[in-house]
């Protein structure tokens, strides 16, 4: 992390959202397409310090002789040993921008368990939400994730009111970070377009300077309608932060919990 | 001018052979014309391709560098207008390249070989680089066809082809 705040402003994504939102298969698609020679538009792969770590969250989306199903990636934990969840696990990006190839964007997401998120919107300064607390203030960038399948089913109602209180506390003190929703699990049939309609319609009253909504599934059959999307948020996210501010503050990194930050082998975290 | 070229490359990539083909050629003097560049001084040590020329020879491949054997081919050749260039081959099992990625540590003798090589070719076959299937290009009804996969590989937590190479020249920058 020092490395590459001697090279570059490190932007930080914070991805957020419930438990089993999706976030980390997210993470995994946008490797798996990144792996297969796609790009983020407008911006080019140059590297990452943290490829076992993509490959292991990755590798649950790859298909096995064993295996009749692909696994979703395992459920991030909540204890993640020494640091005591206080650190999200970190996934890195090195990116070229296509307008400045000369420049290099080191781009890290944040991978944190959807317990973190909940404890916070209880409590905002509960120890519990000490790394949500971390991946709000350090990130530049947000993605929010919204779990289609889990708000038109039987769940709906918690699950609308968990992420209409995640979105408020992510939108106080927002500033001009981007903001992006991320529907999840969008290949499941949309049973209830008005349910849906309205959480947007509250996201988007006294929304985030830059808000906007994608769709996104690991779902073959729709592959070409929402594998892109996940390439897109991304760029979206950058492009919308060089517009903002070239001068993006960098990340302090907690003396402490240096070593660990990386997420080289998911081990570490799990 | 001496030049030092490390090939690069894991097992079963042909960087032996390589050198041995470049030495058969190089020592044919019916097809010199043929050739931008001819041998001037020959190697003084062939011990490490020596059994991949006889091989050749013969019209057939020979077996693999064992690991743990390092050795240097080295001689000199000069292009048409007689500019003489030395070449230095480092010859090593493509085993070592995989525990460099595999562990995550330049042993010395390699840190060596990486800083005085004044070029490296980097040897990659295709045909031995499994497609990768994942949700990318495969939907989940597809699995029942799917063609054997490299499971020991993934559950021991290697590296894709992909992120192999990008780590390995990432680790050598």
């Amino acid at each position: 992390m020092r490395l590459l705040k001697a090279r570059s402003q490190v932007v930080c994504i914070g991805l957020v959202g419930a438990d089993n939102a999706g976030k980390t298969t997210f993470l995994a698609l946008l490797y798996a397409l990144l792996r297969q020679g796609q790009a983020i538009p407008g911006y080019r792969f140059a590297g990452s310090c943290t490829l076992p770590g993509w490959e292991a969250i990755a590798s649950s989306l790859t298909f096995r002789e064993d295996r009749t199903d692909i696994q979703f990636p395992p459920h991030t934990s909540r204890s993640t040993g020494r640091d005591e969840g206080r650190v999200p696990g970190l996934l890195h990006l090195v990116l070229r921008p296509d307008d400045a190839p000369a420049a290099v964007l080191d781009v890290v997401f944040t991978d944190a368990p959807g317990e973190w998120f909940t404890n916070w919107v209880v409590r905002h300064e509960a120890d519990a939400a000490a790394g949500a607390r971390w991946v709000y203030q350090q990130s530049r960038a947000f993605l929010l994730f919204a779990d289609r399948e889990r708000l038109t089913g039987s769940q709906r109602g918690p699950a609308r009111g968990e992420l209409m209180d995640l979105a408020d506390r992510l939108k106080h003190g927002l500033g001009t970070r981007p903001l992006g929703l991320m529907w999840t699990k969008a290949d499941l049939p949309n049973e209830r377009p008005q349910f849906l309609e309205d959480i947007s319609q509250h996201l988007q009253h006294d929304a985030a300077r830059h808000y906007r909504e994608f769709e996104v599934s690991v779902e073959l059959s729709g592959a070409a309608q929402w594998h892109p999307q996940v390439l897109a948020s991304v760029a979206w996210l950058l492009d919308t932060l060089r517009r903002e501010s070239g001068t993006p503050p960098p990340v302090p990194v907690p003396a402490a919990t240096e070593q660990d930050l990386f997420l080289l082998r998911r081990q570490i975290i799990c | 001018m001496a030049h030092q070229l490390l090939i690069l490359g894991g097992p079963h990539v042909g960087k032996t052979h390589y050198v041995g083909q470049l030495y058969l050629r190089l020592t044919d003097k019916r097809r010199a014309a043929q050739y931008a560049l001819q041998m001037t001084v020959p190697p003084t040590d062939l011990t490490a391709i020596n059994h991949i020329i006889q091989r050749l020879r013969e019209g057939r491949s020979a077996g693999h560098t064992p690991s743990g054997f390092n050795e240097v081919i080295s001689f000199t050749v000069a292009d048409r207008q007689g500019q003489q260039v030395a070449l230095t081959f480092p010859d090593y099992a493509g085993e070592q390249v995989q525990s460099l990625v595999r562990n995550y540590l330049i042993p010395p003798r390699w840190q060596e070989m990486i800083s005085q090589a004044n070029e490296w070719l980097l040897f990659i076959r295709p045909d031995e680089i499994k497609p990768l299937e994942d949700v990318t290009n495969r939907s989940r009804s597809h699995l029942v066809e799917q063609r054997p996969r490299a499971k020991e590989a993934l559950a021991q937590g290697e590296l894709s082809a992909p992120a192999f190479y990008i780590e390995l020249l990432q680790m050598l920058r």
